[in-house]
């Protein structure tokens, strides 16, 4: 096993930061499909479902921002700023570093419209949200390309568990809205079951007063 | 100036968030909407009533100013 | 129901306490112009100031006083929108409609006065969907348009026909092409509706009254109701059994056409579906229930009860058949002097107006005059004074009883032979 050095050291940082910031990241999603379905966590309120999910995905948000500026720090291999952002310009592997600027974007975007979320209006914020549904694979996607480190031992169990996480919560979130009938068009046939009530009460005592 | 906090009543999935931030004027039926009382929020209560209008999943809450 | 059918001309002669009944009076547009005139533009102030001297308040079901809402959005600074809200929604209740179909140029008069007062150049008119109606309304339009009345552009559109649709942000949520659904109102409507614009939603019926208010004046609309609730109101009148329109074959059982006299005894066997709150109990209501084959009464027996028409000498109630039929088969200027003579047939019938004056002088001026409010209404009796108190009313009774009474009665009246055909009812779905 390498000792940390000084020369290395960024480079662990980078690393270790960008697995803590996958495990962050997949407990936000959970959250937040936790906060829209309404759930609870055992013995805490429900503003602290949306408090925690709101706190770790800035906390996670911290621990990329070290992901990224120490991987752009460190001189062991060259990543511009640039390539941080646009995505596919690095030279050093450019395809799973540009994965990894594309979720990095994306999450910029959700993080400036959550920030201001109640100055924008309310389905601009819920649009641009939907975005971390395509931001999370991508996120993974780059973790286990652009080293090795998650592709063995414990850290793949880790990984492992955070995706089957996710991918449980994202199951129930989508039975829930392919069999829930959306409110518009629950609070239609209710109305127009209404009216056909009335009009068959109608009928029905028509049929009686005539006999 | 008073404020007023009021729910938007269509936009409201009851989540129930402002009744745990904000008890003194919301309080919640039996289906967990607020009910929301129209006494003005006075200076000590701005905060907390911010705040839930920031917290609401759904963004359903407003504050306005009361004449 | 056909779209080509003709609307009677209209009689101007008085009927009850007040002018009543003041809103259905079916007339086409020249009858319309006969009786009423053209729209009385003059300025939106002095209309604002009229309806706020009358109290008129909204017929829709919220009775919020219409002259703050002209106020409000005549003061929102920007160039505003009209609706005439015709989409009543309510189940049971049909008022709207009957109003839409028989008096439509009273709504579009008040429809462009509303529009005039608030300075909007577009308006629209929000119906429920009937067979019939949309038509009806359309050649209205067009018929206006062909005589120049209109100063706004008037855009008729289709309510879905779902409780609901009639909700003020519901309306404004339509028009601009979403779905006919509250929204939750902030801003305001009357601050942004319609495109962003400040937008007047108002009932027909409120429309309607608003017309006759800028030709009337203030004190001819205080002249029927009560002070806290000036102005008449329409009300849809049903039996319990749901149902409004009366059977083919008149009966004993069906032959009380009473309504809204709390201690009528035919009232147990009704259930008066009202839209608008707080009707008072001394506002004689009027039946809009048609009886086939007559569209009158021949004779008002008791106050705030209207029984149904019969032929003058007839001992049954079952031979109504004979009556009066609509559309009428003389013309509008019927002098009210002929009313006495059993020769004349009477003046045009038009829609199912109980509380028919009692050998009453006309209050109209004539030609396009507008009722001096200072003339009685009607040569009163006693019992007819009284119409305000509501007494017992035995519809059940036989008429021939009644042709005892004393009370001054307009049997003299001999109905027509009937030479026309049945009307051709107003049906569709009772909503």
């Amino acid at each position: 096993m390498s000792a940390i050095t000084a020369s290395t050291a960024l480079w662990y940082a980078s690393r270790a930061t960008g697995i803590i910031s996958l495990v962050l990241l997949s407990a936000a999603v959970v959250l937040g499909i936790t906060v829209n379905r309404q759930g609870r966590l055992p013995g805490l309120p429900r503003f602290a479902v949306t408090g925690l999910h709101r706190n770790l995905s800035l906390i996670a948000v911290l621990f990329l921002a070290v992901h990224v500026l120490s991987a752009v720090a460190d001189s062991y291999v060259s990543i511009s700023l640039a390539a941080t952002i646009i995505p596919f310009v690095s030279s050093y592997e450019p395809f799973w570093l540009g994965l990894g600027a594309v979720s990095l974007d994306l999450l910029a975007v959700v993080l400036v419209t959550s920030l201001v979320r109640s100055r924008i209006p309310r389905r601009a914020w819920r649009a641009v949200h939907w975005l971390s549904y395509g931001l999370y694979p991508v996120a993974v996607v780059h973790s286990i390309g652009s080293s090795t480190d998650l592709q063995s031992g414990w850290l793949l169990t880790v990984t492992v568990a955070c995706l089957a996480a996710v991918a449980g919560a994202v199951v129930v979130r989508l039975r829930r809205s392919t069999t829930a009938v959306p409110r518009f068009r629950r609070v239609i046939t209710a109305l127009d079951d209404a009216a056909a009530g009335s009009a068959a009460g109608r009928q029905a005592a028509e049929r009686g007063a005539r006999r | 100036m008073n404020q007023q906090l009021r729910v938007n009543p269509i936009a409201c999935t009851s989540h129930g968030l402002c009744a745990e931030l904000l008890p003194e004027r919301v309080s919640l039926d039996e289906w967990d909407y607020p009910i929301i009382s129209s006494e003005p929020i006075p200076p000590g209560l701005r905060k907390a009533a911010r705040r839930a209008v920031t917290d609401c999943p759904a963004l359903a809450l407003l504050l306005t100013e009361r004449r | 129901m056909t779209a080509t059918h003709a609307l009677p001309r209209h009689d101007r002669r008085a009927t009850g306490p007040g002018g009543l009944p003041r809103l259905l009076q079916a007339m086409d547009l020249d009858a319309h112009l006969d009786a009423y005139g053209p729209p009385p533009y003059r300025g939106a102030r002095q209309l604002i100031e009229v309806v706020a001297a009358a109290g008129l308040t909204g017929r829709g079901g919220a009775g919020f006083p219409a002259a703050r809402k002209l106020t409000a959005v005549a003061e929102a600074g920007r160039r505003a929108v009209v609706v005439g809200n015709g989409a009543e929604s309510e189940p049971t209740s049909c008022k709207d409609k009957q109003l839409l179909w028989i008096a439509p140029h009273l709504v579009l008069d008040g429809l462009q006065l509303a529009a005039e007062a608030v300075g909007a150049t577009r308006a629209y008119l929000y119906v429920h969907p009937h067979p019939g109606l949309h038509q009806q309304l359309g050649s209205a339009l067009a018929a206006r348009a062909a005589a120049g009345l209109d100063r706004a552009e008037v855009q008729l559109m289709s309510a879905p026909p779902r409780f609901l649709a009639g909700e003020e942000s519901a309306v404004v949520s339509r028009i601009n092409g979403g779905p006919a659904l509250p929204r939750f109102k902030v801003p305001p409507t009357f601050q942004r509706g319609v495109a962003g614009a400040p937008t007047l939603v108002h009932n027909v019926e409120t429309l309607a009254h608003l017309a006759q208010i800028a030709r009337g004046g203030a004190s001819w609309f205080r002249a029927a109701g009560t002070a806290e609730e000036p102005g008449s109101m329409l009300a849809t009148c049903r039996r319990a059994d749901g149902t409004s329109r009366s059977p083919r074959r008149p009966s004993a059982r069906h032959s009380a056409s009473c309504c809204g006299s709390p201690s009528c005894p035919a009232r147990r066997s009704w259930s008066a579906a009202t839209t608008a709150p707080g009707l008072p109990a001394r506002t004689p209501l009027r039946c809009r229930w048609p009886t086939p084959g007559c569209a009158r009464p021949a004779r008002q027996s008791a106050p705030g009860c209207w029984p149904r028409c019969r032929p003058a000498g007839a001992a049954s109630p079952k031979r109504s058949g004979s009556c009066a039929t609509w559309p009428p088969s003389r013309p509008a200027n019927a002098a009210p002097a002929s009313a006495a003579s059993p020769a004349s047939p009477p003046g045009s019938p038009s829609s199912p107006r109980p509380g028919r004056a009692l050998g009453s002088a006309p209050t109209w001026s004539g030609g396009r005059g507008w009722p001096n409010a200072a003339a009685p209404a009607t040569t009163r009796t006693a019992a007819s004074a009284s119409c305000a108190a509501p007494l017992p009313c035995s519809p059940a009774s036989s008429p021939r009883t009644r042709t005892a009474s004393a009370r001054p009665q307009a049997t003299a009246r001999s109905c027509p032979s009937p030479s026309a055909s049945p009307p051709a009812k107003p049906t569709g779905p009772d909503r």
